[in-house]
């Protein structure tokens, strides 16, 4: 897990709270790379959450035009 | 699927534009992969989805789904020369002559240990989610803030509440068993019925309440134990407890890609789906300083093509999305997409699994058990919750079960009827333990590219220098002491104990793997 992690600091982390890219706003990570920390809970159905979340996200700024 | 696969593979370049565009790119058909194909598809934007290895459709591509384990060739176990040739995965909890064909092979896939790593692969439509270890356990408030309240890694940028309801929507329709518990560090979630216990598993969970205050529950895991119309409209059917389940499962009893969202995504009519697409790298215009798609190679034909699209979700697993954002140079990122910082491929981190132990219970010689349950129990985390209370960082949960052995290695009967009515008697209960721990995330635990190795489609090999500190010792440590306290408390005996020292990215533990082959040897 992890490499691409999330965090709310661009200089710290690659992904912000949406798993969206710091700098490359259209791209999206929301495998094990993005993970911070492992946790002691299997991690599966964390990543399928964070990714319906994000694809709710990136599709709400796409229409708004903001990606 | 076959209906949406992309046959214009020998053409590539000669389409324009135009036929290659779509609304969406999701690289990787995995667990993640999947559900963004499903969401992107059902929010109707035209998706491509693309897969560096085979196709493998529901029920038409699990070749070993209803045999026996007599009717394969070698009575389900991998050859000598199998795993002569396939040192790395072979080592992968499951694998085995009737689920190997969902793993890759060591020598097609190579990468680079500077510390020994077993990175395990499953290159084909649906990824690892086909022979996933289903366990769905959410995380609690303790996980997502533990690295701000003890000064590790970073802060996550969400809690709890940003995710519950997102686990809901998740649980709700891939089917998730489990019992309501409301235990802090394990909050509970949308669950169908949970499993039963067994008599020494319902034994041991009073003990370890009544003496440590600690809980035993059935596992949460991504199995139907009762359908809901939700899982009628994916064409899955109640989980029909064969313990079968990495073959590939015909009533699409556990969740997979394949069994659920790749074909929940197909009946859009939005989706396309490109198997042998090996992803080299995204596409950045530097003028709009943004994506706008990712160069494919052609696994089959070797050809390179262009794919374009306003979103690109990368869910080529963990670190092959380290590898394909490394490679993802440009003026603007010479070190990655988005690696202004420099720090991707740092603070890789992993569970821990070296820990496990199991013990004979005496008694109880007049029950058995019902089914092959399909699924385990949990013992939630204990350790450095509320406050750092152990002398390491982290936590672990302890999955854990309870089985009736064979008496095949104790008899002494000899050969002939006497042995083959030894063989019809179970032998005593056991129960085993393995724990699976958080460890701590580090800057020199990480990946980067070989500047000078490549694989044969020319993508640069990628190195994992990832290693066990002390934090994770200590960690083992512990567990082998409380588990084993655990146990005797519960009057087990012949308490065996283990740290294995193996490293893997994840699946559970290889002493299970055996366990769990000795029960089948006994079922079958």
């Amino acid at each position: 897990m992890g490499g691409i992690r999330m965090g709310h600091d661009p200089q710290t982390s690659l992904l912000n709270k949406w798993n969206q890219l710091h700098h490359c706003k259209n791209v999206f990570v929301t495998d094990g790379a993005c993970m911070t920390s492992t946790g002691n809970q299997s991690p599966s159905i964390l990543y399928m959450a964070l990714t319906a979340r994000a694809v709710n996200y990136a599709v709400t700024q796409l229409k708004k035009g903001e990606l | 699927m076959n209906d949406v696969l992309v046959n214009d593979s020998k053409n590539i370049n000669t389409n324009g534009k135009a036929t290659h565009t779509y609304d969406a790119i999701v690289v990787g058909s995995g667990i993640s992969g999947g559900w963004a194909a499903k969401e992107l598809c059902d929010k109707g934007l035209k998706t491509l989805v693309l897969e560096r290895g085979r196709d493998v459709q529901h029920l038409k591509d699990y070749p070993t789904m209803n045999l026996r384990r007599w009717e394969l060739p070698h009575s389900g176990s991998i050859t000598l020369q199998q795993k002569v040739n396939n040192p790395l995965i072979s080592k992968a909890a499951g694998y085995d002559e009737a689920t190997q064909h969902f793993f890759v092979k060591d020598e097609e896939h190579p990468y680079i240990q500077e510390k020994p790593f077993d990175w395990i692969r499953g290159y084909q439509v649906g990824g690892k989610s086909l022979t996933w270890g289903r366990s769905c356990q959410r995380w609690s408030d303790w996980d997502f803030s533990a690295p701000l309240r003890y000064g590790y890694a970073v802060d996550w940028p969400v809690r709890y509440n940003d995710i519950a309801p997102w686990y809901s929507y998740v649980e709700q329709f891939i089917g998730v068993c489990g019992s309501r518990e409301n235990i802090e560090s394990m909050p509970d979630g949308e669950f169908l019925p949970p499993m039963e216990f067994n008599c020494v598993e319902e034994h041991f969970k009073k003990v370890i309440w009544d003496q440590y205050q600690r809980n035993y529950i059935p596992g949460r895991l991504a199995h139907i134990t009762e359908p809901k119309e939700i899982h009628g409209q994916q064409g899955r059917a109640q989980c029909q407890n064969r313990d079968l389940c990495m073959r590939g499962c015909p009533f699409g009893g556990y969740f997979s890609s394949n069994a659920s969202t790749l074909p929940w995504a197909n009946r859009t009519g939005n989706l396309t789906l490109r198997p042998h697409s090996v992803v080299h790298s995204v596409i950045y215009d530097e003028q709009k300083q943004k994506a706008t798609g990712v160069r494919v190679i052609d696994a089959l034909t070797k050809e390179t093509t262009e794919y374009f699209a306003d979103i690109i979700f990368i869910n080529a697993s963990a670190l092959n999305t380290n590898l394909i954002l490394l490679n993802s140079t440009s003026t603007r990122f010479p070190n990655g997409l988005g690696n202004d910082n420099g720090l991707m491929g740092k603070y890789i981190c992993f569970h821990n699994y070296r820990g496990s132990m199991n013990a004979t219970f005496e008694g109880m010689e007049d029950q058995y058990y019902k089914v092959r349950r399909a699924t385990e129990c949990v013992i939630p985390n204990f350790r450095n919750l509320k406050k750092l209370e152990a002398d390491f960082l982290g936590g672990y949960v302890i999955f854990s079960g309870g089985y009736r052995s064979n008496k095949i290695y104790s008899t002494a009967a000899g050969i002939g009827a006497a042995f083959k009515e030894e063989l019809s008697e179970p032998g005593a209960w056991g129960m085993y333990m393995y724990m699976q721990g958080e460890t701590i995330p580090k800057a020199s635990n990480h990946v980067r590219l070989s500047d000078t190795e490549k694989d044969r489609f020319g993508m640069p090999l990628l190195i994992t220098s990832v290693g066990y500190d002390e934090n994770d010792d200590k960690m083992v440590h512990d567990f082998l002491e409380q588990g084993q306290a655990m146990f005797k408390s519960a009057g087990g005996v012949n308490i065996q104990v283990n740290d294995s020292r193996s490293h893997r990215d994840w699946i559970f533990m290889r002493w299970v793997a055996y366990a769990w082959d000795m029960i089948l040897k006994l079922r079958c």
